[in-house]
Formats: C-alpha cells, sequence, structure tokens
C-alpha cells in the first residue's frame, strides 16, 4: 500500500450522452454499464483502498467489438483501462480519472484445445482454472495457478505475468504463453507469437506478458498446457519459529531437490486458520509450518519426498505428516488456500504485502521482518511461497484507526526496503500497479525507469490506456525520494465502509483472492 | 572513433581498439568490412562507445564468439564492437541457485562454474564451447534441450545492457521469480543486439541431475512417426530428443534416422523413463551414460552448424496433426522441394535435423541450395516458417528478405525507434520498416 493513489495526469473528460450511445451501439444495449450502482464494482480491484469511479464500463463480446471500443475511445481522447475479474492486489485496473472500464467478462470462450500439441487457445474472460477444466479430459492442465484461479481471468494473468504456488516448479505465465491475439491502444488488432518455434523479429509476446495492461490489452492467449502428473505427495512439517523452516527450505533447495511447491505459515495465520471454516489440523502449538509438494512420476516424486522427510527430520521438525490420499492432501492444502480468508479474524482489514528476496536470504529477511511487525506494533503474520522468496507479510489492521493505519504503511515500506536491502524486489506477483509505483526508485534508477517508459510509450504513446500504472513520473520519483510521499486519509478510507460490500464477516476488507 | 569525439563522457574513456585489416575475419558477418573493432573494458565503455557512436552517426555491431552471427539478416556496421573483455562471474550465489556474469563470458565457463556447485546452466546451442552468454540471450538461440527446460529466456532473471544514447539500464534482478517493473530481458532476448548491448546477465541454475543417459535408436520414416506418437502419449518428460538423418542426399531420400532420447534425474527416476522410452523406440541401437551422454548432444549440435560455405535452412511445424505424428509428412514435403530444385547429381544436402517435440526441423546444405528452395517451403501448407539460421553472407542476403517477415512490422519499429532512434544498433539484422509516427496528437 503506498500512498499516492494519485494517477498521473490523463486526459479527464466526462463522456456526452452522445459519446455513450455510440459505446451503446458498438457493445449491445446490455453491455455498457453507467449508472453509480452498475460502475460501482469497478473503482477499485482487490486493493480496495484506492478509488476512482470510471464513467461507464463496456461488455465488449468479441476481439472485434474490443477494438471498436478501444479505436472509439482514442478517436475521443477518453482515457480507458481493461480488467478481468478485478481480484489484482496492486491497484493496476483502477479506472483512469473520466475513464472507461474495458471488461472482458462476456469473452469467456476455450477456442480449441489441441491435446496432440499441448495448447489451448482461450479468450482473456476465461477464468485460469477453466483452462484447466477444458484441458484435464486430455490428461493436461495449464500449470500457473494464482490461488484467486477459480476467479481470475487468463488476460489479468498474463498481464500481470501471474504466479501461484506451484510456479515453483512450473514458472510462471510468462513461460506457458506462446501467443495471443491484442488490441493496440489505437484499436489495431495484432496477432503475435507462435505454437512453435520463435517468430523472428522482437518478442513481442515476451514483453506484454508482464505489462500490467499498459502496453495492450489481450483478447485472446494461445498457452502451453503440462501433461497431469501421474503421481503427487505432499509433506506437512511443523517447527518451532519460522526461521527454522525456512532454513528447511534452504536445505531442500541446496540439496538439489526440486518440489514443485513449498509453502510456508507462521503462528498467527496457523491460529487464525485453525480457528476458521478452513481449519486443516495444523499444530496449533507450532511456530510455523511447512508444506512441500512433489509432483510428477512415481520415482521422481517418491524419492524427493523421502530425502525431504529426511532432512526435515535432520533438522529439528517437531512433526511431519504425509498425505496418505488425496482427500488428506487437499485437507493440508485448505488451511493453505483458505489462509487469506481466515485472517478475517484477526482484524477488519488486512493489508498483503508481496515482496521477493534471493532464497538463501529467507531466515535473515523474515527476522527482520518480524522485527519490523514489533517496530511499528502490528499485528504482522506470514504466509508465503517459501521456495521461490515470495514473502507474503500480512498486516492485520484496522483502517479506521488513523495512527495504526499510519503504522501499517511505514511497516509496509520499511519491510519492502528490507527485502531490497537483502537483495530482493518490489513485487513476485501481484505487480507494481498504483500500489508500489512510487517505490519503483527502491529498485531502479531514473536510466532504467527512462528504458521503460520508453518501451511503453511505443506500445501506448498517447498514455490512453491504463495512464499512471507502473512507472512513477519523473516527479514522483523525486518526491518519494525526497520523502515528500503524502498517505491515504484514513478518515476517508473509513468511508468505504458505508456501502456494505463485506457482507461476510470473517472477510477482511481487502479481497485476497488473487494470492 | 574511439574517443568519442565531442562528447564529454566518452572522451574521458580509453578504448582498446584497432583498425580492421584488410582481408578481416568478418566478413562473413557483414556485408561489408568495418572500420573499427573496439573492445570495452566495462559497461560505462560501452555505454560511452555507443553514445559517440550514436552522435557520429556510425553503426555498431556488437560482437560474442560469433557463434551465432551468420543467422538473420545481414547487419552493416562501421564498428564491431567485441565483449572479449567483457568476461568474468561476479557472483554466484550458490544457495539460491543464481549467477551473475558479465555479457562476453563463455558459457563453458558459466558451466564450470556452475558444475563445481553441482549445479548447470540447461541451455546447449551451437558452439556451447566458446560461445558467449551474452551472445546466445540475443541470438535467443537454444538447444536440444529447450524440449525439457525451455529457451534461454526461461533462465534469464535480468540483465544490464547499454543502449545508444549512452545510457546504462538494467531490468529483472538476480531473483527467481520477480514481477517488478517491465521485463526488457525478455525483449533483449532474440532481438540479436538491434535494442542495447547486453553487459551483464542473471541466470537461474538448476540441481545438477544425478544421471544423465541417452538412448539410440535407428528407425526409417514411419518409425520415426510411430515413436513420436507413442512417446507423446507417454505424457512423460525428457531432457531432451532429436532426431537425424543419415541421408547424404534428400534427392534419394530419407532411409534412416539416428533417434536420440535424453534422460535426466534420478536414477530411479531415469529408470522409469527409460521403460517408457525403450517401449516408444524399440530395438536401441547405443545407450550412453554421464559423460558419454553429453558428449552424443554436443556431437549432435556440432552437426547443425554446416560446414564453412554451408546453409542451414530452420524450418518450423505443428508437430503433430491429432494422434498422428506430422514429421514424416513435414520430411516428405522438404524432401520433395529440395529434390524439385536442386540437380539429381548434386549431393547439396547433407542431413536433417529434428527436434521432434518442438516442431522443429534443420535442414543442412553442404553449399548453398537455389533460392527457389525458400520460396517453395513458405509456399507449403504443411510448414508454417522458413529461416537462415546459419549460411553465407551472399545467400543471406538474397533470402532473409524473402523468408524473414516479423510480426506487425510497424510495432516492432516503433520499439527499436524508442530505444535506438538513430539505427546504431546492428542495423539490417531484421527488417524493420521505417517508423512512422501514429497517435501523436
Amino acid at each position: 500500500m503506498t500512498a499516492s493513489p494519485e494517477l498521473d495526469a490523463a486526459p479527464v473528460r466526462q463522456l456526452s450522452i452522445e459519446e455513450l450511445d455510440r459505446l451503446r451501439a458498438i457493445v449491445g444495449e446490455d453491455n455498457l454499464l453507467t449508472t453509480r450502482a452498475e460502475t460501482f464494482t469497478y473503482e477499485c480491484d482487490a486493493i480496495t483502498h484506492l478509488r476512482q469511479r470510471p464513467v461507464a464500463v463496456a461488455l465488449p463480446r468479441s476481439t472485434a467489438e474490443l477494438a471498436a471500443v478501444v479505436r472509439y475511445l482514442a478517436d475521443i481522447d477518453c482515457a480507458f483501462v481493461a480488467r478481468g475479474a478485478g481480484t489484482g492486489l496492486s491497484g493496476g485496473a483502477i479506472p483512469p480519472a473520466g475513464g472507461v472500464v474495458v471488461e472482458t467478462a462476456r469473452m469467456r470462450r476455450v477456442l480449441e484445445v489441441d491435446r496432440w500439441n499441448r495448447t489451448a487457445r482461450v479468450e482473456c474472460g476465461v477464468t485460469n482454472a477453466a483452462v484447466s477444466t477444458a484441458a484435464r479430459p486430455h490428461g493436461l492442465f495449464y500449470a500457473p495457478d494464482p490461488s484467486s484461479q477459480v476467479a481470475c481471468t487468463i488476460g489479468g494473468n498474463v498481464a500481470e505475468n501471474s504466479g501461484g504456488p506451484h510456479c515453483f516448479k512450473y514458472g510462471a505465465t510468462a513461460r506457458h504463453v506462446l501467443g495471443m491475439t491484442a488490441v493496440l491502444p489505437d484499436g489495431e488488432i495484432i496477432e503475435i507469437g507462435s505454437a512453435v518455434g520463435d517468430p523472428i523479429g522482437l518478442d513481442l509476446t515476451g514483453i506484454l506478458v508482464g505489462s500490467e495492461g499498459t502496453c495492450a490489452i489481450v483478447t485472446e492467449v494461445l498457452v502451453r498446457l503440462t501433461p497431469t502428473p501421474s503421481c503427487v505427495e505432499t509433506l506437512l512439517s511443523s517447527w518451532p519459529d519460522v526461521e527454522a523452516a525456512c532454513a528447511a527450505v534452504k536445505a531442500v533447495i541446496e540439496d538439489g531437490l526440486e518440489p514443485s511447491a513449498m509453502e510456508i505459515l507462521d503462528q498467527l495465520t496457523i491460529e487464525a486458520v485453525e480457528a476458521s471454516v478452513f481449519a486443516a489440523g495444523y499444530p496449533k502449538d507450532a511456530g510455523a509450518v511447512l508444506l512441500v509438494e512433489y509432483d510428477g512420476g512415481a520415482e521422481e516424486v517418491g524419492d524427493g519426498a523421502d530425502r525431504t522427510e529426511e532432512l526435515c527430520r535432520k533438522l529439528g521438525s517437531i512433526s511431519l505428516e504425509r498425505a496418505r490420499d488425496a482427500t488428506h492432501r487437499l485437507r493440508l492444502w485448505k488451511g493453505r488456500k483458505g489462509a487469506f480468508g481466515a485472517m478475517g479474524r484477526l482484524a477488519p482489514d488486512l493489508y498483503v504485502q508481496d515482496a521477493v528476496v534471493p532464497r538463501s536470504r529467507l531466515p535473515d529477511v523474515l527476522r527482520r521482518v518480524v522485527e519490523i511487525g514489533r517496530e511499528h506494533q502490528i499485528r504482522l503474520s506470514n504466509v508465503f511461497h517459501a521456495g521461490d522468496g515470495n514473502l507474503h507479510p500480512n498486516v492485520s489492521y484496522d483502517r479506521r484507526d488513523a495512527d495504526e493505519t499510519a503504522r501499517v504503511i511505514l511497516a509496509g515500506k520499511a519491510i519492502l526496503q528490507a527485502c531490497v536491502d537483502a537483495g530482493g524486489s518490489l513485487s513476485g506477483e501481484h505487480g507494481i500497479g498504483v500500489e508500489k509505483r512510487d517505490y519503483m526508485h527502491f529498485v531502479f534508477d531514473e536510466p532504467d525507469l527512462a528504458k521503460m517508459r520508453a518501451v511503453r510509450d511505443a506500445f501506448n504513446p498517447r498514455s490512453l490506456l491504463n495512464p499512471g500504472k507502473v512507472l512513477p513520473s519523473t516527479r514522483s520519483c523525486v518526491e518519494a525520494k525526497a520523502g515528500a510521499l503524502f498517505f491515504d486519509d484514513p478518515d476517508h478510507a473509513a468511508g468505504d465502509d458505508e456501502h456494505g460490500e463485506h457482507g461476510d464477516t470473517d472477510a477482511p476488507r481487502a479481497s485476497t483472492e488473487a494470492l | 572513433m574511439t574517443r568519442g569525439a565531442g562528447d564529454t563522457s566518452a572522451g574521458q574513456t580509453q578504448v582498446r581498439s584497432r583498425r580492421v585489416p584488410a582481408n578481416d575475419e568478418y566478413r562473413e558477418v557483414l556485408a561489408s568490412p568495418p572500420m573499427f573493432v573496439v573492445r570495452p573494458g566495462d559497461a560505462a565503455e560501452c555505454a560511452a562507445i555507443l553514445k559517440a557512436a550514436t552522435h557520429e552517426g556510425r553503426r555498431v555491431l556488437a560482437y560474442g564468439a560469433g557463434r551465432h552471427q551468420r543467422a538473420h539478416g545481414v547487419p552493416s556496421a562501421d564498428v564491431v564492437m567485441e565483449t572479449g573483455d567483457l568476461t568474468g562471474i561476479v557472483d554466484h550465489d550458490v544457495g539460491d541457485q543464481t549467477i551473475t556474469v558479465l555479457a562476453g563470458t563463455s558459457l563453458a565457463e558459466v558451466s564450470g562454474a556452475a558444475r563445481a556447485a553441482r549445479q548447470w546452466l540447461p541451455i546447449d546451442p551451437t558452439g556451447a564451447d566458446d560461445a558467449t552468454i551474452g551472445g546466445v540471450v540475443s541470438a535467443g538461440v537454444a538447444g536440444p534441450l529447450r524440449t525439457g527446460y525451455g529457451p534461454a529466456r526461461d533462465h534469464l532473471l535480468g540483465t544490464e545492457a547499454a543502449y545508444a544514447d549512452g545510457e546504462i539500464a538494467r531490468s529483472g534482478g538476480r531473483l527467481v521469480k520477480n514481477v517488478t517493473g517491465f521485463d526488457l530481458h525478455r525483449l533483449q532476448h532474440g532481438a540479436h543486439g538491434t535494442l542495447a548491448v547486453l553487459t551483464r546477465l542473471h541466470l537461474r541454475l538448476r540441481p545438477l541431475p544425478d544421471v544423465d543417459r541417452t538412448l539410440v535408436a535407428r528407425l526409417d520414416g514411419p518409425g520415426l512417426d510411430r515413436f513420436h506418437a507413442a512417446w507423446r502419449a507417454t505424457g512423460a518428460n525428457a531432457a531432451a530428443v532429436s532426431a537425424v538423418s543419415k541421408a547424404s542426399s534428400l534427392r534419394e531420400g530419407v532411409r534412416e534416422f539416428e533417434v536420440l532420447v535424453r534422460l535426466m534425474g534420478s536414477a530411479r527416476a531415469v529408470d522409469a523413463a527409460d521403460g517408457l522410452a525403450r517401449s516408444a523406440l524399440g530395438e536401441l541401437a547405443e545407450l550412453a551414460e554421464g559423460e558419454h551422454s553429453a558428449s552424443r548432444w554436443r556431437q549432435l549440435v556440432q552437426m547443425w552448424t554446416p560446414p564453412a560455405g554451408g546453409v542451414t535452412l530452420r524450418v518450423t511445424a505443428l508437430p503433430m496433426d491429432g494422434p498422428r505424428s506430422r514429421l514424416g509428412e513435414i520430411c516428405a514435403a522438404m524432401e520433395d522441394v529440395v529434390g524439385r530444385h536442386t540437380d539429381t547429381d548434386t549431393d547439396s544436402v547433407f542431413g536433417l535435423a529434428l527436434e521432434p517435440m518442438a516442431g522443429v526441423v534443420r535442414a543442412m546444405f553442404a553449399s548453398p541450395p537455389p533460392i527457389a528452395i525458400v520460396s517453395a517451403l513458405l509456399a507449403r501448407a504443411e510448414l508454417s516458417g522458413v529461416a537462415t539460421e546459419d549460411g553465407p553472407v551472399a545467400f543471406r542476403l538474397q533470402v532473409d528478405p524473402r523468408a524473414g517477415g516479423i510480426q506487425v512490422p510497424a510495432l516492432q519499429a516503433r520499439l527499436k525507434h524508442a530505444l535506438d532512434p538513430r539505427g546504431t544498433l546492428s542495423p539490417g539484422r531484421f527488417p524493420f520498416p521505417a517508423v512512422v509516427p501514429t497517435g501523436a496528437s
């Protein structure tokens, strides 16, 4: 959470009745939302404290319609943003001031599954899980698995280069996207990539994956499918503290083992999980639990699990449990998958931080993160993709408490700085969006950012598509370096509650689906 | 040039340079000899040279070991910038399985450092012994291990690069998972130095597998198709799968393929996959283990490079049509085209090398084939792409304009223009059209 929800200056304009009618004529009467009640949901993504109301939401039904919408918006100089399921956790889908949201919910067709060449072509609004569902009868699956996979869309995954627990073995989205159809900010439709080989020339697919919806809107994606592993083994070990669990992760990696996932939950998370509907039977007296999973052929999986068990015992794990069957495995994962939902028990709001560090530095960095929590007197829990060095320090707080909110923001910044100081970076999977835009100078210097801007501007020369995201303006860089960032106004943030969107009292206000 | 007339930063830099001898070693790469060869000692010198070159309107070609310079177009350069002094391992975090190296470091040196820590970089392109890591990434080349481990791009975590305006800029970082900022390093992979000169790379290493085993069988065309379909159906993973024809003339038809399957992993995992591979391959002709296995593949990729004056054409095609392998059909299409365009008694083709899982077929010619072959291959619906991977300048000058169409050329030109507005870097490598300003209002 940074602080500055302020977006870069974009061409702000209100749409006239005639202009809205033109958009309606493109997408159809039912596919243009304009009233406050209709557009309310689109004010933010899963970072709910940063909001801006769109003037309209268009729901095109095809690439051609989407391109026509974009072409028209470009013609009238109206800024716009593409949105999938709105599960993003960096504010990437917040509309520009006076802008239009182009939502992909109507583009949900799985166009083709080529079992034998192991590819699928899907529209951008297809959910991540639906791709695997379509592939499953063919003995295949789509490997990236963000925890929001039931809701989040492939288009959003491409924009964010999404990961998930199993990208430790399989890699994030970039490794699984072979090509795409996309719409440039002037409405031009482009076809890029290939099912075989690399096309000659610059890798346009490679640069669009992870560009956070600031270069083009992807409308169809050609993805690589992976054979479903024949065997899976899941181990749960418990440890006196997080550092000990991290040391086990380090030992597994240094031993040359290659699990498909390695996840750690700390004591506060275990307590929250075990008191919730997501109870998985984790030992409540443990300082941390470590979930390790292997998948593949029976032999490699068995060897990996045996060796991991041996290492855990040698390093002093308190207890060790190996899933006997699929039901048992699902139970062990239930606590991990439900961890963020369970946090709602701790406080009304949850701030999910996301940072990465070298795996060899995990124990040191975790120690420092815990210290920062203490120094700032905040309730900090950790549940994270340990195998990738991808931390998710979570702060449970109440944003109506201005003093606590200010401490949360300062702690978040201190955690990011500690990660960067250890050779890490700002985000492992949530992206920069607007949330961390003004912290980019922690990692990159102005010449680095200038080249990134140049690439973005080659795609998006007029900044009509998703302005003000990812890259700080030169001005905000200077301000951030001078410590001149201003914080959210907690009074203003507290006002969000009046909308009553959080019916489930057990769920914290920040949606955590996208983890 | 070496002092960058009129430019302060370049003027402060002492760069080693030499005049190019008349009969220079770059004639197989460039359309005409360069004026200078320079060897910057660090990234700052590299950037200063580029700034001066841009200022003076000179064209620069970055040059590693020269192993992949004869692919895709013919650059024309006034200055060749050798990366031979940008070498060394900057940092190897053994516990994190990541390594940072300077761009001119040879793949062999990176591999040696990794191996000492029981790790490896699973990249095995042609010229692997002395190819530089910067060159391999810039050329976007991958060897047979691409089947099991992906292209170099998948092991690239970040870069530092010098740009035509004299700036040094970074992207990514030495982290195995990272989505901070735009991944310019992915754009630089396969860009053949047209956007920037790589100076430093962060790479992900893997644990060295316990067992390295290669199974070899000799199969005829239908046998290759049966193996391919059967292996696909198992869903098993191999580190590499390749098929090489022993035919010396396509005119006579390919009689026999040597099919190689490389299995890597723990002893039990390799044994299990070994059983599946044998059932798909049938009778084995050869079994190689450990260093013998590795050297078998080094021999194989050497074959991809034709003898002096020869040509390698790389053809891509979807490898499967439903449960049926298309490899036989693809080879037949190529035989047909080559047969129609070569003289009966010209033994110009010396082999075919297939990467069945990737849908890549390489045809190696001992001497340049008639240009008409390229158009004829492109006309075959079975084939989706044709490119030169290696060949003499004269051949590439004729072929690549026909074969080397790039996707969305106007957009690629805008990207090129954004990072190298005066066309300093590797001009002629890709057919970038002139930039037509768009969008500015």
